[in-house]
């Protein structure tokens, strides 16, 4: 399912809980991992000059520079290196986000793993160029399912058997139950679809009963059963859940219970804000406090 | 000593040889060589008298060291008022000495020359309007540095840049089918947003051909994006050219008039070809200043004009403002301290100071706009202009030249600062991140697309 | 005298584990993956557990899923020790987690707080 894998990295102790999952990933699924890193940023619109990211310095990017860094990243990863079937590596230079959308469009992989944000955000390199972040931005756009592991408890699993699908019911969340089937079977995974009934009084107006909320919570588990009992006929394992309450903090506790080692959602294609990076919607919401990798699907 | 490997006479006129010039990092061995380069004077003489006509004679001769153009130099004012800084003084001391001396000048003349023209000059003749006869150095320097050019006393990084226009007829190596590619690719992830949102490429009879800088390719394609997107909202008829797509000029800042020629011609021959109504420019300042302005004299074209009438994008987005073809909604008009900052090359030096100021009308809740002081036609230069913003060795003397827009910056009180210049933009990024005053900088294509109301028949679906 | 599984696939840690919690009267377990530990579990029903995180073959949190899925094991309290950085809420109703190297003392400590 996933012959080709493009993990964006920084290559500095800060990636290390995404690389334990991508490196993680590519043994299980016996793919080729393509480790991938984008070194610096250009500064003076025609020169050769780049500020490279990890040392915050001026340098002049030439085939030396370049493959000392190479060379760098193989000895970061010299312990998974060694038993990983097959890679390689690719440095870059340019705004991360945009580099790897030029990456995936041009190589087309199975799938992008990112780790959260690298770094203080005060210092960073990219700060003021760029609206949105690296995570916002390669989310919105990225032409295959993007595997983010934001925080470094979320990357102690190892494996996937047990994927929590959370939905809204939108088309959007059809295409990630698309992707979430299609995973489960080649796995055999188990599969818990997981439907948040939002009770916020800010989305409701009001405080609604429990009567109320249970009444809705059982519409919604018919729903559930309505729109995906077709795929759902031909796994072995799986169960249907809603809860109430805040939807980002409820599919994280849910999927915190069940133990599950991944949880899969579609992407709302949204605006990033221009002025605050801050991440705003449910999945990023979602990205930022799961205690496993999350994978995002925006078509 | 005979003519080096790195630093000679010769253009770039090949990919090996630009891949060999740019191995040498920084320039090291290239201006090591250039220290025993020779100054073929009977060369320089006879172009001299091929090219030097009448304007520059004239003002060489009648300048009355009147000592105007001192204060109007912000070089000379950034330098504690240094006497070699007087513009007059800078080109006396250069071309005027070079003439007056026949062209018999030595190798350590020519890097002084090679420092004035490039490190003392940004060319953007603000001395010229203070001069009471007129006298433009700036227009004088931009004529030197072709004359340094030719002799190989140029800076490394624009003997590169020069390179790629001869290469890739761009200022970066960028080719055709990236230009198209990525262009497409922009079009293709924003498409979500903006449902019909689509790029025509070599339409013939289109309204607008539309030209670009090449740096917006390779590291920001984002603003290919936002050119489509607005274009698309203001139900344009709107093209871009497969070839001819890059309007900037890196050689008209090296002084290589050879390769300015061959890059223009590469546009004017997109707008016969395509036949557009107008051409219309992408945000930039000496991209519009060698693409529509100097660019009919290299390519030999007596009117001055280019085939088709060809317009600053500020030009075309104050038109489709007022027209009502793009609508602001009011509500998402910028609240904050903004100022606007004038780029030499089309608010000096092609008076477009009210349309953008007109432009500021319509984005930005009344009250809010501030003005540098000075600015309009009488702002100063951002302190990286005429290429000064890319060139290594100058460094230090480009990062104190950027202290006069800082304090301009800072005395305006604004918190943002429009800058629809690629070079401006840059040198304000710079001056942020050396001083670090806190302030942000933006072109106009982002806070437009931030900000314009979809058209109901262009909206989304629910 | 309640008893304490160790697991993990270093021998040394296994070994400085087993000697520590002897010597403070402990009865001890060891286990070097996943499926010797669940055996052990089923067999003995330990009175806390302590857990690496990076296994070969399968993981600490995996043992951790396993083991609250049966009843008389659901609830034995577990210790994570593990060289990993960022492992501190990897397993979230670990009782505590404690990075290589520990302190020996600090882990007793909980140790004896936990089993009183």
């Amino acid at each position: 399912m996933f012959k080709n894998i493009l993990f964006a990295t920084s290559a500095t102790e800060a990636s290390d809980h995404a690389a334990r999952v991508a490196f993680n990933m590519a043994q299980i699924y016996d793919a080729n991992i393509c480790i991938f890193h984008v070194l610096g940023v250009p500064t003076r619109g025609f020169s050769q000059i780049v500020m490279d990211v990890k040392t915050k310095e001026k340098v002049e990017i030439d085939d030396e520079y370049i493959a000392w860094v190479e060379e760098e990243i193989k000895v970061h990863y010299s312990k998974q290196l060694k038993t990983a079937k097959s890679y390689n590596i690719k440095v870059r230079i340019g705004f991360p986000h945009r580099e790897i959308l030029r990456e995936a469009r041009i190589s087309a992989p199975d799938i992008i793993v990112l780790g959260g944000s690298t770094g203080n955000d005060e210092d960073s390199v990219y700060k003021k160029s760029t609206v949105g972040s690296t995570l916002q931005r390669v989310a919105k756009a990225a032409p295959c399912p993007l595997l983010v592991i934001n925080r470094p408890a979320a990357s102690f699993w190892g494996g996937i058997s047990k994927v929590v699908f959370g939905t809204d019911f939108s088309k959007a969340s059809d295409a990630a139950f698309k992707f979430a089937v299609k995973l489960t079977k080649n796995r055999g995974c188990e599969l818990n679809i997981f439907h948040a009934l939002d009770i916020s009084s800010m989305h409701m107006g009001r405080l609604l009963t429990q009567d109320e909320i249970e009444s809705q919570i059982r519409e919604s588990l018919r729903r559930i059963r309505g729109r995906y009992i077709d795929e759902i006929k031909e796994i072995k394992d799986y169960s249907f859940d809603v809860w109430e309450g805040l939807p980002y903090i409820e599919i994280v506790k849910y999927a915190r219970e069940k133990h599950a080692d991944l949880i899969v959602m579609a992407h709302h294609t949204q605006k990033t804000s221009n002025e605050d990076a801050r991440l705003g919607s449910n999945i990023e919401q979602v990205i930022v406090r799961a205690g496993c990798p999350v994978i995002s699907i925006n078509k | 000593m005979p003519e080096g490997k790195y630093c000679n006479k010769k253009p770039i006129e090949t990919e090996e040889e630009l891949k060999e010039l740019l191995s040498d990092t920084g320039g090291k061995k290239y201006y090591e060589e250039m220290k025993e380069l020779d100054v073929d004077s009977e060369l320089l003489w006879k172009t001299i008298g091929n090219t030097l006509k009448s304007r520059t004679k004239t003002w060489l001769e009648i300048c009355a060291h009147c000592g105007m153009c001192a204060d109007s130099c912000f070089l000379y004012l950034i330098n504690d008022r240094d006497p070699k800084q007087v513009p007059a003084y800078k080109i006396q001391s250069t071309l005027g000495e070079i003439v007056k001396r026949k062209g018999k000048v030595d190798n350590e003349f020519m890097h002084m020359v090679m420092e004035t023209a490039w490190a003392k000059c940004t060319c953007c003749n603000r001395c010229g309007m203070y001069c009471p006869h007129g006298i433009d150095m700036g227009v004088m320097f931009g004529y030197l540095r072709g004359l340094c050019y030719q002799q190989g006393f140029v800076p490394w990084e624009l003997k590169i840049g020069a390179g790629m226009h001869r290469i890739y007829r761009a200022q970066m190596d960028v080719t055709n089918e990236e230009f198209v590619e990525t262009f497409k690719w922009m079009v293709e992830e924003y498409e979500e947003d903006y449902p019909g949102l689509e790029v025509s490429v070599d339409k013939e009879d289109a309204d607008i051909l539309y030209t670009v800088n090449a740096r917006e390719v390779k590291h920001y394609p984002e603003d290919l994006a936002e050119a489509a997107i607005l274009f698309h909202l203001a139900g344009e008829n709107w093209t871009i050219p497969s070839t001819g797509w890059e309007q900037t000029s890196l050689s008209m800042f090296a002084g290589d008039w050879a390769a300015c020629k061959m890059q223009v011609e590469s546009v004017y021959s997109a707008m016969e070809r395509l036949k557009p109504k107008r051409m219309v420019g992408t945000e930039c300042g000496h991209a519009h200043r060698a693409t529509v302005i100097e660019g009919p004299y290299w390519a030999g074209r007596s009117n001055g004009k280019p085939p088709v009438e060809s317009i600053h994008y500020v030009e075309w987005l104050a038109e489709a403002l007022r027209e009502g073809k793009l609508k602001v909604d009011p509500a998402k008009r910028i609240k904050k301290k903004v100022t606007l900052q004038d780029s030499c090359n089309y608010i000096r030096n092609n008076g477009l100071k009210e349309i953008t100021r007109e432009i500021m009308s319509y984005i930005i809740e009344p009250g809010y706009f501030v003005e540098m002081t000075p600015n309009k036609e009488h702002n100063f230069c951002c302190g990286g202009g005429g290429g000064f913003n890319g060139i290594g060795i100058f460094r230090p003397q480009r990062n104190k030249a950027l202290i006069t827009k800082r304090d301009q910056l800072i005395n305006s009180g604004a918190e943002l600062v429009i800058s629809p210049c690629h070079n401006c933009w840059d040198a304000i990024r710079d001056l942020e991140d050396e001083y670090k005053i806190g302030i942000k900088w933006s072109f106009l294509k982002p806070l437009l697309v931030s900000m314009v109301e979809i058209p109901e028949h262009l909206k989304p679906e629910e | 005298m309640k008893k304490i599984l160790m697991v993990d696939d270093d021998p040394n840690i296994i070994e400085y584990l087993t000697t520590l919690f002897e010597d403070n009267g402990f009865i001890t377990f060891a286990a070097h993956n996943v499926k010797e530990a669940m055996e052990i579990a089923r067999k003995e029903i330990p009175d806390l557990i302590t857990l690496d995180l990076e296994m070969p073959e399968e993981w600490g949190p995996r043992f951790y899923r396993k083991l609250s899925l049966e009843k008389n094991l659901k609830n034995i309290p577990v210790i994570v020790i593990s060289g990993l950085s960022g492992c501190g809420q990897a397993i979230g109703k670990a009782i505590a987690c404690l990075q290589k190297p520990f302190d020996k003392d600090e882990l007793l400590k909980i140790v004896q707080e936990t089993l009183r």
